[in-house]
């Protein structure tokens, strides 16, 4: 059992931290746009990697942060069998549903870390010191490589998988004892 | 297998699997994931990171997050207790003034915020006290504040409508501009409705006494404190309602103003700050996953053939345009009963929208009326959002009955007001028209 506590603390501190460096990047965006908004319409001198690096931020943004919205048990359900039931009917009913959850999230993370990587792996001529760094890069003008906010994605899938396992943890021994896991 | 089976199968397991209470974003994304690769064999998943990337890298929902962050701002800088404050004292007098005063503070707040819920909890901890201390009639100061804070999602900057813009490839601005009339109208409906409701009953709304009203200095003196976040929100809406900036532009922009504001007020530091962008998150990320699990379904849907058959059932039934549009209009009560408006958006939206224009009907009209139907299915039970916030806040000896009858009345002037809207194409067309055509 302590072992399974000790776990469940891991990933929620993890998820609530990444909660928090996500707060800090909504800040960034909002400094980030607002400086090519006055360098626009002020100077007349627009960015060309303003617009950009906001929705590369933002992007990571979303895919970060289902872990904790789960941890919050934000993601909106659909209440009208299962808001009524008693706590521990709707732990065995997430048992069930636990079964479509690890489904969608095995397989969001095993294409996701496809696609990762086979952007990882191609080639656009970048070179670093004569050597040359595999990794696709952004068609735009500025040009940023794209796999940091791919890799993003089977991140932000391990952090929810892990949260789910918390959250069956939970379920299992509110299911099987009727008490809730503390 | 044919495509009304399939229709049938992949619709049905959906309602099942989001029955049973597995959150919206994972059940339309794993039965859209099952069903692809049912279809069109294991490999065709590959293409759902792809969708999603698309989605989390789309300029124009990043409007999504930093609207409700400046919402949030703004909420933490106590604007809302301002306005509120402001409101109370200029029409209290009226009977039934409270009520009246809580749909105007709504209004006024739906324009600076993009969502439902922060107005909605605000109210029902500043004003629904305060109405039940003057023993206004229960059921008319919980309608009130449910009503009002609904308005939220369809007077701009409304995120319903940048999701609707999205996923519809149609202006933003104009639906914006669109928007703001039929807000306006139900509004109105709805004081119309309490002040001939008290004017009849006047125990139902009795006005503030004559000796707490303010003289005409106080009356000013309260007006300034929403001065700032007034421009705020006249230069954001502005910009975009004119097509100046884009939405993210303007919403990024107003982030920072909101934050001004609130650091001069001194009610704003790094402490809130973090935490109005730590509530964004929560708002942020349960309508992001809904838009990436529900396109992962309805673009299986559509691939499968499924936009051809609704189009080929309704265009091909022999109805006319207008029995098309209530059988739609009537879907989508139907679901709001059911399912959050993210949901009902990204389902219907990628169906619908082919129909309407094939139909000649004007799309920006259409998007406005659907934001209209959809804002009741925040009052409608079992599943309406605005219930469970005021429920949340309202205090015990409102039970969770009261809260769905005081919801009645309203519903009724909301669907009141989107006849109007449907007999009146001008009340939506009449800004789009004046600003974006000349």
């Amino acid at each position: 059992m302590a072992i399974l506590r000790t776990f469940i603390m891991a990933v929620e501190k993890t998820n609530l931290f990444i909660a928090k460096l996500m707060a800090y990047i909504s800040i960034i965006c909002v400094l980030v746009i607002s400086f090519e908004v006055i360098m626009r319409y002020a100077f007349g001198m627009p960015t060309n990697w303003g617009h950009e690096l906001m929705y590369s931020l933002f992007g990571m943004y979303y895919v970060m942060v289902v872990g904790v919205v789960h941890f919050w048990r934000a993601h909106v359900r659909v209440d009208v069998i299962y808001a009524s039931r008693s706590r521990r009917t709707q732990a065995i009913m997430d048992l069930f549903n636990g079964v479509l959850f690890y489904l969608f999230v095995l397989v969001y993370l095993y294409t996701t870390w496809k696609f990762y990587w086979s952007s990882q792996m191609m080639s656009y001529g970048n070179t670093f010191l004569g050597i040359e760094i595999l990794g696709e890069a952004s068609f735009t003008d500025w040009g940023p490589p794209l796999y940091p906010v791919k890799i993003m994605m089977p991140l932000g899938g391990v952090l929810l998988l892990l949260q789910g396992i918390c959250w069956t943890i939970r379920d299992a021994h509110m299911a099987f004892t009727g008490r809730e896991f503390k | 297998m044919s495509i009304e089976w399939i229709t049938i199968c992949i619709f049905g397991s959906m309602v099942l699997v989001m029955f049973m209470g597995l959150p919206v974003a994972f059940s339309t994304g794993v039965v859209g994931i099952i069903f692809t690769a049912v279809f069109m064999g294991p490999e065709a998943v590959n293409v759902v990171p792809t969708r999603i990337f698309g989605l989390m890298t789309n300029y124009l929902l990043d409007a999504i997050p930093l609207f409700i962050l400046m919402a949030n701002i703004l909420e933490r800088s106590g604007i809302i207790e301002d306005i509120y404050n402001m409101v109370y004292h200029w029409l209290g007098w009226l009977k039934g003034g409270v009520a009246t005063a809580t749909i105007v503070a709504c209004t006024m707040m739906a324009a600076m915020a993009g969502v439902v819920g922060a107005t909605e909890v605000t109210m029902g901890m500043i004003a629904l006290p305060q109405m039940l201390n003057r023993n206004y009639d229960k059921q008319m100061s919980l309608g009130a504040i449910l009503a009002g804070g609904t308005l939220g999602i369809l007077i701009p900057p409304s995120i319903m409508l940048i999701i609707y813009g999205m996923v519809d490839n149609s202006s933003i601005g104009q639906l914006y501009a669109g928007a703001f009339l039929p807000g306006f109208l139900l509004s109105g409906l709805f004081i119309i409705y309490i002040t001939i409701r008290c004017y009849i009953e006047p125990t139902m709304g009795p006005p503030v006494p004559k000796e707490e009203r303010l003289d005409w200095k106080g009356l000013f003196k309260v007006l300034f404190p929403i001065i700032p976040g007034t421009i705020l929100i006249f230069l954001v809406l502005g910009t975009i309602v004119v097509g100046v900036a884009a939405p993210t532009e303007a919403a990024g922009v107003g982030c920072l103003g909101a934050y001004i504001i609130g650091l001069l007020k001194g009610r704003m530091n790094w402490k809130s700050l973090t935490q109005a962008a730590i509530g964004t998150i929560k708002a942020t990320g349960m309508v992001m996953w809904t838009i990436f699990g529900a396109n992962v379904f309805i673009a299986l849907y559509i691939m499968v053939g499924g936009g051809e058959f609704v189009n080929n059932m309704l265009l091909g039934s022999g109805l006319g345009p207008w029995t098309i549009i209530w059988i739609m209009m009537g879907l989508v009560i139907l679901l709001g009963c059911f399912v959050d408006w993210v949901g009902i958006l990204m389902l219907t939206i990628p169906l619908f929208g082919p129909i309407i224009r094939k139909l000649g009907f004007d799309p920006i009209w259409f998007g406005v009326l659907m934001s209209v139907n959809l804002q009741m299915s925040f009052l409608t039970p079992p599943f309406g959002m605005s219930l469970f916030y005021l429920k949340s806040v309202a205090p015990p000896e409102c039970s969770t009955v009261d809260v769905w009858k005081s919801a009645l009345p309203f519903l009724g002037l909301q669907f009141i007001g989107l006849v109007l809207c449907m007999i009146f194409p001008e009340i939506i067309l009449w800004a789009p028209k004046l600003l974006f055509r000349g």
